[in-house]
């Protein structure tokens, strides 16, 4: 178990989509349900997003206290409010968020420690950057973490909730597979023992990928999350995708499910044979899961998202046997490459992709035993922390009561 | 107040009441938020070398010191050498001192050598210099989009990603800021 880490400040902000924000949400319910740390308060501008992901979370209220964490809505929390909570030890500022400058009085220049949480990346200089100082000459000691999937890197975010969930669903699949049909009218699946696809790209068109579909062996239940994946299919099918809308051709059957909460949306991931994801937290969860992907890195300018992909299929092919991952390369930068206008994956792409599963599922085995075991962000955080914090005193350390006990 | 991202190798900070010379500059697309610069600094008082990390918008305090005109006239060894062009005296200096501005430097080039305590601790360099081609593979003569890049070795060693069109031989002008190709002269 990592060491004590006293209480913890998190700030993050909305970025563009949904993803940012729920990474950010999962890390604060981690370090909760770990219990690294005495009290989580997470700060977040923007409540309404973070309640569609989690429902119990209500947008109403500059303060509440959810699945252990306690949550603020910083653009409500006055200076007023804010001169009158705890001083902060530790603050960890993902993706750049600072908390507002009204505020620094109370809820920055007081702590201690400010650590900038990175973008999860393989590259290189990433590595090499995890836990540089930043110092600025005012404020608390500033250091870089940068998330990844290295031992030497900052690891990635293991959820324990998600696991859980995995096991349970592990136990009645079927189960919960009626319970994901349901809201289609479904009972059970149309056709006998599927393939169940989780289909989760930034966009493309898939012409190719739906013929591999409908030509492979086992009937296909595609489930298709997020709008940009029933953009992307809409050309096929002759008319707009709906939500909760189900869609047969022959033996491939298209479940377009609505916006679905966090926990929802990871358990339907775990019920999944095959994961196509995008950005980071969902490439996180596939790891984790250790369950067959294609990623869709986030595009950036002169495709710069190439290089990250590159990065990351180096590591990945570095802890896989020799040659493991050879038929795939093409087939990842090519669907990374082409992402917009294009074909996103040929027919032929599609049947190599599926006809080597079984391959694919072993060496994402080795992917996801190495982070588990050597590159948990969470037990590499604490870690870190012990090594930061010698020679800081923490408020914490010299209080009463469970805020007394020291880092290791 | 500076933003990190428009100091360069050569440029004084002040942090925490501490004089560094950043002596390496590399920037960094992070993501979908603010890009990275990391610099590798050295303490003007100790000499001590360390490496820094920051938000390219973050805010420094850029200290000007200092400037004596001179020019580079040779390297021997690890050792270059600089003469004061006002009073002809010929200084020294380190590849620790000079850092990455070792890349540009071409024999009677003319420079400004920051001063500190009356020591040279470094130099500024202009922000382009003209640099010779001396081994690239041979050019596509079809393409002259530039978008295409090749590895180029130039007259000081230093390595640069230049178009298809460049050849051996030819003279580039270099962005001393970025170390990146600007154009063919």
């Amino acid at each position: 178990m990592s060491a004590f880490l006293g209480p913890l400040d998190i700030h993050a902000q909305r970025i563009d989509n949904y993803g940012d924000a729920g990474w950010s949400w999962r890390l604060a319910r981690e370090f909760a349900y770990r219990k690294t740390a005495t009290t989580v308060r997470f700060f977040f501008d923007d409540l309404s997003l973070l309640n569609r992901m989690e429902l119990s979370l209500s947008p109403e209220l500059t303060h509440q206290r959810v699945e252990g964490v306690e949550v603020y809505d910083i653009n409500r929390l006055t200076e007023e409010e804010a001169a009158s909570m705890e001083r902060p030890d530790l603050l960890l500022e993902i993706f750049g968020t600072t908390p507002p400058e009204r505020l620094h009085p109370y809820l920055l220049l007081p702590a201690k420690l400010r650590i900038q949480m990175e973008y999860l990346s393989a590259e290189p200089w990433a590595v090499e950057s995890h836990l540089l100082p930043s110092p600025l000459g005012w404020g608390p000691a500033r250091y870089f973490y940068f998330s990844g999937f290295s031992p030497e890197s900052g690891g990635i975010l293991l959820d324990s909730r998600l696991d859980e969930d995995a096991r349970e669903m592990k136990a009645d699949s079927e189960g919960a597979l009626a319970r994901f049909l349901h809201p289609f009218g479904l009972t059970s699946p149309p056709d006998g023992n599927p393939l169940k696809v989780f289909f989760f790209p930034y966009g493309g068109r898939y012409t190719g990928l739906i013929e591999a579909l409908k030509r492979y062996k086992r009937p296909v239940l595609l489930f298709l999350l997020g709008r940009e994946s029933l953009l992307s299919l809409e050309e096929e099918f002759g008319s707009p995708l709906l939500p909760g809308e189900i869609r047969r051709q022959g033996s491939l059957t298209l479940l377009p499910f609505p916006f679905l909460p966090q926990r929802e949306f990871d358990r339907l991931m775990a019920l999944s044979d095959l994961l196509f994801v995008r950005g980071e937290d969902s490439l996180a969860r596939a790891v984790q899961l250790g369950k067959p992907f294609l990623w869709q890195a986030y595009r950036q300018e002169n495709d710069y998202q190439l290089v990250k992909v590159e990065a990351f299929l180096k590591h990945w092919s570095s802890l896989a046997p020799p040659g493991a991952l050879e038929s795939f390369l093409p087939l990842w930068y090519h669907y990374n490459r082409k992402f917009e206008n294009e074909g996103a994956l040929s027919a032929e792409e599609g049947d190599i992709l599926l006809e080597s599963l079984e391959e694919l599922s072993s060496a994402v085995k080795f992917l996801s035993h190495s982070v588990r075991s050597k590159a948990d962000l969470v037990e590499k955080f604490t870690q870190a922390l012990e090594n930061l914090s010698k020679g800081v005193t923490f408020q914490y350390e010299g209080s009463a009561g469970p805020k007394s006990r020291k880092h290791g | 107040m500076k933003e990190a991202q428009d100091l360069r190798a050569g440029n004084t900070v002040k942090i925490n009441n501490e004089l560094f010379l950043i002596t390496h500059y590399d920037y960094h697309k992070s993501g979908r938020n603010d890009s990275v610069v990391k610099y590798k600094l050295k303490n003007l008082r100790t000499g001590a070398p360390s490496d820094a990390i920051y938000r390219a918008s973050d805010k420094l305090d850029q200290i000007v010191l200092d400037k004596r005109p001179m020019q580079y006239l040779y390297k021997s060894n690890d050792t270059y050498v600089f003469m004061d062009q006002e009073n002809y005296e010929q200084i020294e200096m380190t590849v620790d001192d000079l850092g990455d501005a070792t890349y540009f430097l071409k024999e009677e080039m003319e420079i400004e050598v920051q001063m500190y305590d009356s020591k040279p601790v470094g130099v500024e360099l202009p922000i382009n210099v003209e640099l010779k081609i001396t081994f690239t593979e041979p050019g596509n003569k079809g393409d002259s989009s530039g978008r295409v890049l090749k590895p180029a070795k130039l007259e000081t060693g230093y390595e640069v990603q230049v178009p298809l069109f460049c050849n051996e031989g030819d003279i580039i002008r270099i962005d001393t800021r970025t170390g990146e190709y600007a154009k063919r002269v």
